[in-house]
């Protein structure tokens, strides 16, 4: 049994070692803000909607395939769908992988779209689960959806690369809406850099509060609902803050799943999306940094702020806790399958900065942070902190997690400007000011749960809230008339 | 190909900005310190957090402030519209309008200049010298070969998008410069205006010009360029197919087979026995718009049965286009080619031949291979709901 003045002793050290991780956590991300700014003040290359016009009619651009697995998705697949097939490019396919759904989400296609049995054949064999049929339509030769029992995301995504003709393919969320000219913005860098770049992704934005008819957002606005909005903070921390500076020192690891473009070759080199994972988006990529160029370089994987993939987010917290264990789970599953990277050469800043920071401060971050509320209150019971040392700690958390996020606000003002009202504009930051005070302790709690969930094995996914699109616009428009 | 640019002014600002920053925290600091408990690893990061608050704030505020100017000026603009649009409609056709625009563009520059663009981009010919000159006299010429030059991206690209709508004489030298700029879509602005409004000479250097840029920019300006094709296979593309440069010749292949016309080039069998791999491949593909089926088919045959998938199938879709019979029983046996792709092409070739390809398609269909008779089902299939098209392949 320690003695008080070791347990003292003992406590001194870790409150130090407790400052410096704190300190190191800020200052990594201060710079990450940093770098982002700067790349997305000074990014070439952003295209235009005249270029758009331009592109949309080229032979030059290469195809897509799109693909976007879908499980009980009936209340939004066909506003998705049609949304798909309204994309602006030259030459892309729309492939649906019905991933054994028990709903009607195949029956409405076949309605919808006038589906017919095909005989269309996979191109390459990757394992799947068995695949009962593929349909194609007769109102537009670009859909292809695929019938199959239910083998997971993955499973899906696959099954879809098997039977994609196109050199590039898209992987997204059935449940998410893409704008009809992003699928040319996210092609971009293939085509300022084709022999480097594997791999894009799109800034993925919150639909809730957006009026969407026939498959098209009409009018964005901030949601109504505060743990929408709390979300729509910290998606745009994440993406115009973290994501932007980790593509600009090639050090990508995620590319989001409801939104990435991928090497279709590059991929099927890398053995396709791992089905063992909820995390199959970041695994895919921190795989493919493994591949090297023909001359020798590391890839490229780029990510490209403008191109936007609209989704719902949960308005529910028990959904929104399922979904951040989730993402938390697959997170480690992928970093504990690539961990023989960390510190080797070849894999550049990867592995030198971007999977170490990764561990150091986004596995590991949540832990530390409760750990830091427990450490503190037996602190303060023991007298072994002044209450108002303690007091001023907590302040500077929340004043520099404040900070980060009315930064993030701040550069999508300067950049993309999605958000056309000014009230739109306050009740972000107001959303800002309360994501640090409680929505943060609470998912941290939530991701420190999906830490356990991988130690214990647990694979489940978790059911998702859906709610078809015109349904978000009236709950959005009249709160209490939506059933819960 | 992008130009090089002077990194020392971002070097400098970014010194002053951290210079400023480190300055403002320690001072930041040190009065915390007296005022708390002096403690070396709160009072820092607290004059951190407050210092980085307050100009993040400043910034909120700016961007709200910025956001409300825009409101006001669109406001404003949507005022002025009809008026200016008469005006200036009004100039084109003759009746000079220069004394009225003068009080307008003294308190309202932006939304003339924005109106006036407009203007010259509906009209031509007359109209558009009209308006041109207007401009000239209103002081914008002046502006926009400033901002072509010195302007952030949006300047640039609205300076140079203005200037493409002017006689050339007043802004080659500017667009000529532009060509250099950093951002793809100024050089592709630039390129066009100069494509558009300038000589023999002209086409030929930007054609040039643009066989050495990336991807992007040859994709946005092949279509463009396509105008000028009859001219270009006299001159430029013989130069460039005797060059020794394969990237360019490679970009050249593919903008020819982008443009998807027929052309008349000398020499296309020399270049067909140098080249290789992809080139092959994309020279291939622009057999149809260079010669006929009887001059081209030994070549094609060989193509056909080339150890390169890419080449061979590019020759496919090529023999189905020409419906080349002798290519039948090569496309028969490709239809058992171990990768899946082949034999998909293969298959969708032989549907270009009519009765003789369906039967050969049936047969396989019939057969207990696994492969082709999949790739002939879904061939036969495609060809009878007409969705042969966009497939890819």
């Amino acid at each position: 049994m320690l003695s008080f003045s070791e347990f003292s002793k003992l406590f001194t050290i870790i409150e130090k070692w407790f400052i410096v991780y704190v300190a190191l956590d800020n200052a990594m991300q201060f710079m990450l803000l940093a770098i982002g700014y700067f790349a997305l003040r000074g990014k070439r290359g952003r295209v235009s909607q005249d270029e758009v016009e331009t592109l949309v009619n080229s032979p030059l651009v290469p195809g897509v395939s799109i693909l976007a697995p879908a499980h009980n998705e009936e209340l939004t697949i066909r506003d998705c769908v049609r949304s798909m097939l309204q994309l602006r490019h030259p030459n892309h396919e729309v492939i649906i992988i019905n991933d054994g759904s028990t709903d009607r989400t195949l029956d409405l296609l076949v309605d919808e779209f006038r589906l017919y049995r095909s005989s269309r054949i996979p191109s390459s064999s990757l394992r799947t689960a068995p695949v009962h049929a593929v349909y194609e339509s007769l109102e537009s030769t670009r859909l292809v959806v695929i019938d199959k029992e239910n083998g997971g995301k993955a499973d899906s995504l696959n099954a879809g690369l098997n039977y994609s003709r196109m050199p590039l393919v898209g992987a997204v969320d059935a449940d998410s809406i893409i704008e009809r000219d992003a699928l040319i913005g996210v092609s971009t860098p293939f085509l300022e850099d084709p022999d480097n770049t594997i791999a894009t992704g799109g800034i993925v934005r919150v639909v809730n509060g957006c009026s969407v008819e026939h498959g098209k957002v009409q009018k964005i606005a901030a949601p109504s609902s505060l743990l929408a909005r709390l979300q729509v903070v910290e998606y745009l921390r994440a993406f115009l803050g973290g994501r932007v500076a980790l593509s600009y020192i090639n050090s990508l690891m995620l590319i989001s799943g409801a939104f990435g473009l991928f090497k279709r070759d590059a991929v099927m080199r890398a053995g396709g999306f791992w089905i063992k994972t909820v995390g199959e988006d970041m695994e895919l990529v921190i795989r493919l940094h493994r591949q090297l160029t023909p001359d020798g370089r590391r890839p490229k994987i780029v990510f490209v702020p403008e191109p936007v993939c609209w989704t719902q987010v949960p308005e529910k917290m028990s959904v929104l806790k399922l979904q951040r264990k989730r993402w938390q789970r697959g997170a480690i599953e992928s970093i504990f399958r690539h961990r023989d990277m960390i510190g080797k050469r070849k894999f550049g800043s990867l592995s030198s900065f971007g999977l170490p920071y990764f561990i150091a401060f986004e596995l590991f971050g949540p832990v530390v942070e409760l750990a830091g509320y427990v450490f503190t209150i037996v602190g303060l019971l023991c007298k072994l902190i002044v209450p108002s040392i303690a007091l001023q700690f907590f302040v500077v958390s929340v004043l520099f997690s404040l900070f980060l996020s009315l930064s993030a606000i701040v550069l999508e003002e300067l950049t993309t400007r999605r958000y056309p009202s000014v009230m739109d504009l306050f009740s972000l930051l107001w959303a800002a000011l309360l994501e640090c005070l409680f929505y943060r302790q609470t998912t941290a709690i939530w991701r420190c749960a999906g830490m356990l969930d991988f130690i214990r094995r647990r694979k489940e996914w978790g059911k998702m809230d859906r709610r078809s699109f015109d349904k978000v616009l009236a709950a959005e428009a009249n709160p209490t008339s939506v059933p819960a | 190909m992008s130009p090089k640019v002077s990194t020392r002014p971002y070097l400098w600002y970014g010194m002053f900005v951290l210079l400023a920053d480190v300055g403002g925290v320690w001072y930041l600091e040190r009065r915390i310190a007296q005022l708390t408990h002096r403690s070396i690893f709160l009072a820092l990061p607290l004059a951190f957090c407050v210092l980085h608050l307050l100009t993040i704030a400043s910034f909120a505020v700016a961007m709200i402030y910025l956001k409300r100017r825009r409101e006001v000026f669109e406001a404003r603009a949507k005022r002025l519209e009809p008026k200016l649009q008469e005006l200036f409609a009004e100039h084109a056709y003759g009746s000079n309008k220069l004394s009225a625009l003068i009080p307008i563009v003294k308190t309202d520059a932006a939304i003339v200049e924005r109106y006036l663009k407009e203007a010259m981009i509906s009209v031509k010919g007359d109209a558009r010298e009209h308006l041109a000159q207007l401009s000239v006299s209103l002081g914008f010429l002046k502006k926009w070969k400033r901002d072509a030059i010195y302007g952030n991206k949006k300047l640039r690209k609205s300076a140079v998008t203005a200037l493409g709508l002017l006689p050339l004489e007043l802004g080659r030298e500017t667009l000529q410069r532009a060509l250099k700029d950093r951002e793809p879509e100024i050089r592709v602005l630039a390129s066009r205006a100069l494509l558009h409004s300038g000589d023999r000479d002209d086409v030929e250097s930007i054609f040039t010009f643009t066989l050495d840029q990336g991807l992007r920019v040859r994709a946005c300006l092949a279509e463009d360029l396509r105008k000028y094709a009859v001219q270009l296979c006299e001159t430029a593309v013989p130069k460039i197919f005797t060059s020794s440069n394969p990237r360019q010749i490679s970009n050249l292949v593919e903008m020819l087979a982008a443009w998807r016309r027929t052309i008349h080039l000398d020499g296309w069998q020399q270049l067909f026995t140098t080249s290789s791999g992809t080139n092959r491949a994309a020279l291939v593909r622009l057999l149809p718009y260079l010669t006929t089926s009887e001059e081209a088919e030994s070549e094609l045959m060989e193509a056909l049965e080339d150890p390169s998938s890419e080449i061979k199938r590019a020759a496919a879709g090529v023999v189905a286009y020409w419906g080349l019979e002798s290519a039948v029983p090569v496309l028969a046996s490709m239809l058992k080619d171990p990768q899946t792709e082949n034999a998909l092409i293969a298959a969708r070739a032989l549907t270009g031949f009519g009765v003789s390809g369906e039967r050969i398609l049936e047969a396989a269909v019939l057969a207990n291979e696994r492969r082709a008779s999949g790739a002939a089902l879904e061939a036969l299939e495609n060809f009878n709901t007409g969705r042969l098209v966009g497939t890819g392949l």
